[in-house]
C-alpha cells in the first residue's frame, strides 16, 4: 500500500503525524508537501497528491488544510479524482463503497488525529462494491483534458511573487 | 438579491426539510427551495445556472454529500464544501468563497443544518491573499 499525502502551511504539523502513523503501519508514503510552516497555496499540494493517484503511482491520496475545503477542490478539479471531505467514518464507507473515492479531505482545524486516522483505516480498507460504474465514468469524463501539469501555476506563482496580491 | 439554491434529495424526510424551511431566517438572499432526485445532469444544470449567473449559489442537502462535491467542483467557477460544521461553514466563504456547500442529512441533525445554512449566509469573502488561490483552482481546469 502506497499512500501519496499533501498538505498547505496551516496543518504541516499535522501532515507529518498523519505521516508517522501510517509509515508505524507499513504504508509507504509519498510525501507531496508542503514542508514547513512558509506561506504557500493550498490547490499546488491538492493538485499534485491528486495527479499522482490517478497516474497510478499510489493507491490512494490523502489532502489536508485549515477546513480541507480549499485543498480537496484542488485536488477534486484533476481528472480521475474522486475526492470526499469527510468529519466522520459513515461518509468515508459510503464514498469508498459507491464511489470508489480515491481522495480523502480532512480539515487539520476541524478534526482530531484520533477521528482522522480511524478515517484513513475506513478509507483503505473499504471496498468499492462495484455497482456504479457508469456513474464513475461519468464523473471521470466531466473533465476532458489531462489536467496534470504543475506548470498550470507558473502565472499566479510569478504574480504571487511580485506582490500583485495584497496580504 | 442574490438568489440561493437550496436543492434537496427527494429521499429527506418531509419533516427534516420543513424544519429548515422553517428555521433558516436569512433575509439577504432569496431562497429557492427544489427538490431533487440525485442525477448528474440535476448537478450540471444547477452549475451551469450559477455559471450564467441566473442564480449566486447553491446549497445542496443529499445523504452525505459527496456526490454533489464530486460532480459539481469539476467545472469551471465552482467551489465545493463538503461540511458539516459551524466553523467550517463560516471559514469556506471567508477564505475559499465556496459557492455550493455540500451537506449531508444522514450525519447532521436539521438543528446544526440550520446553523451551518445560515452561518454560512451570514459570512463574507476576505479576498485579498485568498484571491491567488481561488485563481490556481481556476487555472487547474483551463482549456476545458
Amino acid at each position: 500500500m502506497k499512500i501519496a499525502i499533501g498538505c498547505d502551511h496551516i496543518v504541516t504539523d499535522i501532515k507529518d503525524k498523519v505521516i508517522e502513523m501510517l509509515k508505524r503501519d507499513g504504508i509507504e508514503v509519498l510525501d507531496c508537501g508542503t514542508y514547513d510552516f512558509e506561506r504557500t497555496h493550498y490547490p499546488i499540494y491538492g493538485h499534485k497528491v491528486a495527479v499522482n493517484v490517478v497516474e497510478k503511482n499510489v493507491d490512494f491520496g490523502i489532502v489536508i488544510c485549515g477546513t480541507g475545503v480549499g485543498i480537496s477542490n484542488g485536488a477534486q478539479k484533476t481528472k480521475g479524482a474522486r475526492v470526499l471531505l469527510a468529519k466522520d467514518v459513515l461518509t468515508v464507507e459510503d464514498a469508498r463503497k459507491n464511489y470508489d473515492a480515491n481522495i480523502i479531505g480532512f480539515g487539520g482545524r476541524i478534526v482530531g488525529l484520533g477521528l482522522m486516522y480511524e478515517m484513513i483505516e475506513t478509507f483503505i480498507n473499504t471496498k468499492y462494491e462495484g455497482k456504479n460504474d457508469q456513474l464513475i465514468n461519468q464523473i471521470d469524463s466531466l473533465i476532458k483534458n489531462k489536467n496534470y501539469s504543475d506548470s498550470i501555476f507558473d502565472e499566479e506563482n510569478k504574480k504571487w511573487d511580485s506582490g500583485f496580491y495584497d496580504e | 438579491m442574490e438568489k440561493i439554491v437550496i436543492s434537496y434529495a427527494n429521499k429527506i424526510e418531509k419533516a427534516y426539510i420543513e424544519h429548515i424551511k422553517n428555521n433558516v431566517k436569512n433575509k439577504n438572499f432569496e431562497l429557492i427551495y427544489e427538490e431533487n432526485s440525485g442525477s448528474v445532469e440535476e448537478y450540471l444544470e444547477l452549475v451551469k445556472k450559477i455559471q450564467n449567473k441566473e442564480i449566486g449559489r447553491v446549497i445542496s442537502i443529499e445523504e452525505f454529500g459527496t456526490l454533489p462535491f464530486m460532480v459539481m467542483a469539476k467545472n469551471k467557477g465552482i467551489v465545493v464544501a463538503q461540511i458539516s460544521d459551524h466553523h467550517s461553514s463560516r471559514m469556506t466563504i471567508q477564505h475559499n468563497n465556496s459557492n455550493v456547500l455540500s451537506l449531508g442529512y444522514k450525519i447532521m441533525a436539521k438543528e446544526n443544518m440550520v446553523d451551518i445554512i445560515e452561518t454560512y449566509l451570514g459570512a463574507h469573502f476576505e479576498a485579498g491573499r485568498h484571491m491567488v488561490r481561488i485563481n490556481m483552482l481556476e487555472n487547474i481546469l483551463e482549456g476545458e
